[in-house]
């Protein structure tokens, strides 16, 4: 066996260009394929965390809150919910929000807001809103002021130490109406939320809704993020149908729905570029086989028996392909790893494509290790089926005219 | 006489040719096939848009669009839409009122922007008509009509002849509302355009937030390919306190995605066609190679060095050039297929405007990108072993 290695070796070399143009090729795709998708999912790892920042692993509602966002379809803060909550395991923090629509009005302008009551102290240590502080302070469980995100504050000309007057409609039909001082400026990434986003302490969310005690969600934070199913699917069991429980990817379905479209565009984009290497190599493999008709013919006159050459056959396309993935993974391997940790910032049309898909507009590349296997074999796979060829052609090849 | 001998050149390896220009056929027509397919769908993405939301120009007074302030107001609209009628190249022109709100229905409340258009203007202007589910367009015989979207319906419990409030800042700074009837139930492929809008009429709007003129003049070309054209010659009609905007201007995300959807299809074609590159140019090495006495010969009965190069591009030229002419053929008949039956794209991609089935049609700047970026790259890459050609010495070819 190991003489036959060596010798399918030493074949590769003996065309030395064409063995070259073929590794080449099989790298160039495997590089190409797994820095896109590295990309995309890259991308999408950079989606998803700013999205359940933003909406928690999973939420639970009253029943039928989330399709119509109803101010009416309130759940108690304290009561059952609570106790149940803590007694279920991998559950880190739950966290009570209170969420309304209204119209913020500024000096001369005004524009439609939602309105997120949430306790400061309970919930930055998990969204850190903190952090995204552009101006001014945080607020605190008991402040009287609000935050508002970055965009809205351009868009109302308004800044710190402002009054924000907000108007809309309370619970059971309630007039919702207050004046708050802006305390701080937040900076979200989502450029949609930046600019309808205000923040203020629950119990000031509850006076200015009329909704005392009453919360739209509990957000919840779980221990470990491959467990979020089988907790929803516990809590369902655990609580009783006047309430829904949601993951992130249900409340926010169009992450899962533009993840589907990428996949589809990436694999029509690397199924056309291995279908056109792999000819390539299936016509190169073949061509290296009928040239050296004579030679399995001699092989043979000598006692090598019909299989022996068929797996030096298989054994050099086997070792082509090995060392075509070989040299990507030298090239894309430091690449995904370098770009993963230096995120490039995209600007011009391209950027504004991104933010308008509500993007930050960076490139960052995933570390996935499942995608560097799963490219490996294809490559071997096209490299067995391109071995096919000139196997049955040797099986089918007669000693004595092959030397002829 | 070299293209003859290309030719018949090309046939004497059947099996290595024949592998090539099937490669060849298949890359260029799923090349062709994928890049019409994300060019639809982002042009379906643009008319939509355009024909439901923007229509072709708009005139704003100067900083309106940065402020949006319900102040900002167009001076002498009247005056300019007669002005603009009179212009060569234009269909329609219509005037809104658009201000931030909030709907409230006794179940629930909203935050939007409403509009106030003209009825009968706006049903020339506007397609949205054509996306009613329920009830009817804007006219001027109904009690303070609105239209909402099917998705502000379901979220507020309403249906057609339900009552809304809807409260707005007025003109003087007082936060006021007036109450609308809900005439017709729109659904566009557009989600984020039906979250946010609402459409009443243009008097009953005024009359609530107590403007004189509006923030908007809506106008519709005759030919949508001189756009460009009409904004510039009517922004030099009228002063520099009117802001004269075409439709990229308008809706630039549209316009950048579609922009983004070139560069892809471009680097989609590049790769594809490197893809090709290396089985053409280890076609050509094989054949270089292989040839070498021949090629020695046919310098030696008197061929120029050039003549021989040039007989190789043929070769190499010729078999891509079957490939794609292939390729692009199988790449129509795959479109007119798709195109008839249409292809099922993910739903709920309404947050981005695509409709859920997409209709495919042949977009001839692809094409033309394509064949354009074929001839370069097969130039290119074959020339590297057809030049190995060149450096053939006929004497010592020949020698063994």
């Amino acid at each position: 066996m190991k003489q036959l290695i060596k010798l399918a070796w030493r074949n590769i070399w003996r065309k030395r260009k064409r063995s070259v143009i073929a590794i080449v090729s099989v790298a160039f795709a495997v590089i190409i394929s797994v820095s896109l998708r590295s990309l995309m999912l890259g991308n999408y790892d950079k989606i998803i965390e700013a999205g359940v920042k933003s909406t928690g692993h999973i939420q639970i509602h009253a029943v039928n809150y989330w399709k119509d966002k109803s101010i009416n379809d309130l759940i108690n803060k304290d009561g059952e919910l609570p106790n149940i909550l803590q007694n279920i395991r991998g559950i880190k923090k739950i966290m009570p929000r209170l969420q309304n629509n209204a119209l913020g009005a500024g000096e001369n302008t005004s524009k439609g807001v939602m309105v997120n009551g949430f306790l400061p102290h309970v919930e930055n240590s998990f969204t850190k809103l903190s952090n995204r502080l552009v101006k001014g302070t945080f607020i605190r469980d008991t402040s009287t002021t609000i935050l508002i995100s970055e965009g809205l504050a351009k868009y109302l000309k308004i800044s710190v130490n402002d009054t924000l007057v907000l108007i809309g409609q309370g619970y059971h039909a309630n007039i919702a109406a207050g004046k708050y001082i802006i305390q701080g400026i937040v900076k979200l990434p989502n450029p949609q939320m930046n600019l309808m986003n205000v923040f203020m302490p629950l119990q000031v969310a509850q006076d200015f809704s009329t909704a005392q005690g009453l919360i739209s969600a509990y957000m919840i934070e779980v221990e470990n993020d491959d467990a979020t199913k089988a907790i929803k699917s516990k809590l369902n069991s655990e609580l009783n149908n006047s309430y829904e429980v949601m993951t992130w990817d249900e409340m926010m379905p169009e992450i899962r729905n533009s993840e589907r479209i990428d996949t589809i565009i990436f694999t029509m984009l690397a199924s056309c570029l291995y279908l056109i290497i792999g000819m390539g190599l299936i016509g190169t493999i073949l061509m290296m086989a009928l040239e050296r008709r004579k030679e399995f013919g001699i092989l043979q006159a000598i006692g090598l028996q019909k299989t022996q050459i068929q797996l030096v056959i298989v054994i050099e396309t086997l070792l082509l392909g090995l060392v075509g993935i070989i040299s990507a993974f030298a090239v894309a391997i430091p690449f995904v790893l370098y770009m993963n940790a230096h995120e490039i910032p995209l600007t011009g049309d391209s950027g504004k494509s991104f933010v308008a898909m509500g993007v930050e507009p960076v490139l960052q590349l995933g570390v996935k290790p499942h995608l560097f296997v799963l490219m490996a074999l294809i490559v071997f796979s096209i490299m067995l089926v391109a071995s096919l060829f000139p196997v049955l052609f040797v099986k089918r090849l007669k000693t004595s005219e092959a030397i002829k | 006489m070299t293209s003859k001998l290309a030719w018949k050149n090309i046939w004497r390896n059947k099996t290595r040719s024949l592998v090539f220009i099937i490669a060849a056929i298949l890359g260029f027509a799923m090349a062709l096939f994928t890049l019409n397919t994300m060019k639809s769908i982002s042009q379906q993405r643009l008319s939509d848009a355009i024909n439901i939301q923007t229509s072709y120009i708009q005139i704003h007074k100067a900083g309106f669009m940065e402020d949006r302030e319900i102040n900002f107001t167009i001076p002498d609209a009247e005056n300019v839409m007669a002005k603009v009628k009179a212009m060569p190249g234009i269909e329609i022109v219509s005037k809104r009122i658009s201000c931030n709100a909030v709907v409230a229905s006794p179940e629930n409340n909203i935050a939007c922007e409403i509009k106030g258009v003209m009825p009968q203007e706006e049903n020339e202007i506007s397609v949205l008509k054509d996306f009613l589910v329920e009830g009817e367009a804007l006219n001027n015989n109904q009690n303070s009509p609105i239209l909402v979207s099917k998705r502000t319906a379901e979220r507020l419990k309403l249906k057609v002849r339900s009552k809304v409030v809807v409260t707005i800042k007025a003109s003087n700074g007082e936060i006021t509302g007036g109450s609308f009837r809900v005439a017709g139930i729109f659904v566009t492929p557009s989600t984020p355009y039906d979250e946010s809008t609402v459409i009443a009429r243009y008097n009953d709007l005024q009359e609530l937030s107590r403007i004189d003129e509006p923030h908007e003049l809506v106008i519709k070309v005759t030919d949508p390919n001189k756009v460009i054209e009409v904004q510039m010659a009517i922004q030099n009609q009228l002063t520099n306190q009117y802001q004269v905007n075409d439709w990229k201007y308008l809706l630039p995300e549209l316009f950048a995605f579609d922009g983004f959807i070139n560069m892809v299809g471009m680097l989609f074609t590049i790769i594809i066609i490197i893809g090709l590159g290396f089985s053409l140019m280890n076609t050509m090495n094989m054949i270089v190679q292989e040839r070498t006495k021949e090629l020695g010969m046919l310098r030696a009965i008197g061929q120029g060095k050039w003549s021989v190069f040039r007989m190789l591009l043929k070769e190499s030229g010729l078999m891509t050039f079957i490939g794609a002419a292939g390729g692009i053929v199988l790449g129509i008949g795959f479109i007119s297929v798709a195109s008839k039956h249409g292809i099922s794209i993910s739903e709920g991609l309404g947050f981005l405007g695509i409709r859920p089935i997409i209709y495919p049609t042949l977009h001839p700047g692809l094409l033309i990108m394509i064949i354009v970026l074929a001839i370069v790259l097969t130039v290119i890459i074959s020339t590297f072993p057809a030049s190995r050609a060149l450096a053939i010495k006929p004497q010592e070819a020949l020698r063994d």
